[in-house]
């Protein structure tokens, strides 16, 4: 399993978007993904329909009530997420008490890493606080989420200079990758900080933009993934280019469609509103 | 990123037309310069004018590359009413 962390410091940056609908695209192009909603705002959650009553959330995981197998749901899009409430605040301050509380979602997800070929954790606007920390210890990359507005740029090598000093104290390598955001080719500015982006970040920064669409709108109020409302809208198509590219970063093999599987625990959310797709077509690439 | 894909991002369709140069075996800012404007038109499906825009900005953003500093986008137009 390659793990993705989206991150910014910056709220409004497009990092739930992002995650969701790559979540979405990467499981179009046939992998298995778990999508991970570390926000206690649950943006993530609420943008895949999904509601949350009395089921296990991300914050049973990281207490170890439950594991990530029994706290899974099954998503529009072919996604299993990983769902989030507000209560999920309360292990920032929890976390003063626990040892090592920064590898909570590190050891949860070690004992499933063969159930999925991908999971994307959606990061809180912030990235020193210990769901962060737990975020970035667990990623083998981080992307690093950048918004084509006013004063982006500055904000982005601030958190690029975040990430690297985090990686640096890391016993593991970490990745780090940057994606733009909510582009707008009309706007000067937009097309300035691009090609700013592109001098400052290089080749961390993904070829894939994704366009500002309304289409992004309507797919979160939908509840669904924009490749699932109309997969002919131009942001399916950046998200779509987008995950070509991630999966050649992890070096994910092309796989075929074939047989039938789906993992054992899925189990379908309660608040889903969109069909999902049919039954996962392709057959485990690790048998245990 | 790719200088290409800026280019496609900046000025065209973004990743269908990376996807349809790739496909034409551009894959370079100077593979796009080195086409001619009616096939870069037929490519892109627009207007020779077009094509002829799109590889000016291509020049522009090669030439910024090589002089290690990549340009706004503004000059081009603002150049020629001066």
């Amino acid at each position: 399993m390659h793990v993705l962390a989206l991150v910014n410091q910056k709220g409004g940056c497009g990092k739930t978007t992002t995650a969701v609908n790559l979540a979405a695209a990467l499981s179009a192009a046939g992998e298995r993904v778990l999508l991970v909603d570390l926000d206690p705002q649950a943006h993530a959650t609420l943008a895949l329909g999904c509601a949350i009553e009395d089921e296990p959330t991300l914050v049973d995981v990281l207490r170890e009530r439950v594991t990530v197998r029994e706290a899974v749901q099954t998503a529009p899009g072919g996604v299993w997420l990983l769902p989030s409430t507000a209560e999920l605040a309360e292990f920032e301050e929890e976390s003063a008490r626990l040892i090592a509380p920064e590898r909570a979602l590190w050891r949860a997800l070690s004992v499933t890493r063969l159930d999925w070929d991908f999971a994307v954790l959606d990061c809180p606007p912030r990235v020193d606080g210990v769901l962060a920390a737990n975020a970035l210890r667990a990623a083998d990359t981080a992307v690093l989420v950048v918004e084509s507005g006013t004063f982006a740029l500055q904000g982005a090598l601030k958190a690029l200079g975040v990430l690297e000093a985090k990686a640096a104290t890391m016993d593991r390598p970490l990745a780090l990758r940057a994606v733009g955001t909510m582009f707008d080719r009309r706007l000067k500015i937009a097309r300035e900080l691009l090609v700013g982006m592109h001098a400052q970040f290089g080749e961390i920064l993904f070829d894939a933009v994704i366009r500002t669409s309304v289409r992004l709108r309507e797919a979160a109020a939908a509840g669904v993934p924009v490749n699932v409302l109309d997969p002919a809208a131009r942001a399916a198509d950046d998200f779509r280019a987008l995950a070509v590219e991630v999966r050649a970063h992890a070096g994910s093999p092309e796989r075929e469609r074939t047989g039938d599987w789906v993992l054992p625990p899925a189990r379908r959310s309660k608040g889903a509103t969109a069909a999902r797709p049919a039954a996962r077509a392709r057959a485990p690439r690790h048998s245990t | 990123m790719d200088p290409l894909a800026l280019l496609c991002n900046l000025h065209a369709e973004g990743p269908a037309t990376l996807r349809v140069l790739h496909r034409a075996g551009i894959r370079t800012l100077a593979n796009v310069l080195a086409t001619a404007d009616w096939a870069l038109a037929e490519l892109l499906g627009s207007s020779p004018s077009a094509a002829r825009r799109f590889a000016r900005e291509a020049e522009h953003l090669a030439r910024s590359a090589r002089a290690g500093r990549l340009e706004p986008e503004e000059g081009a137009d603002a150049f020629r009413c001066a």
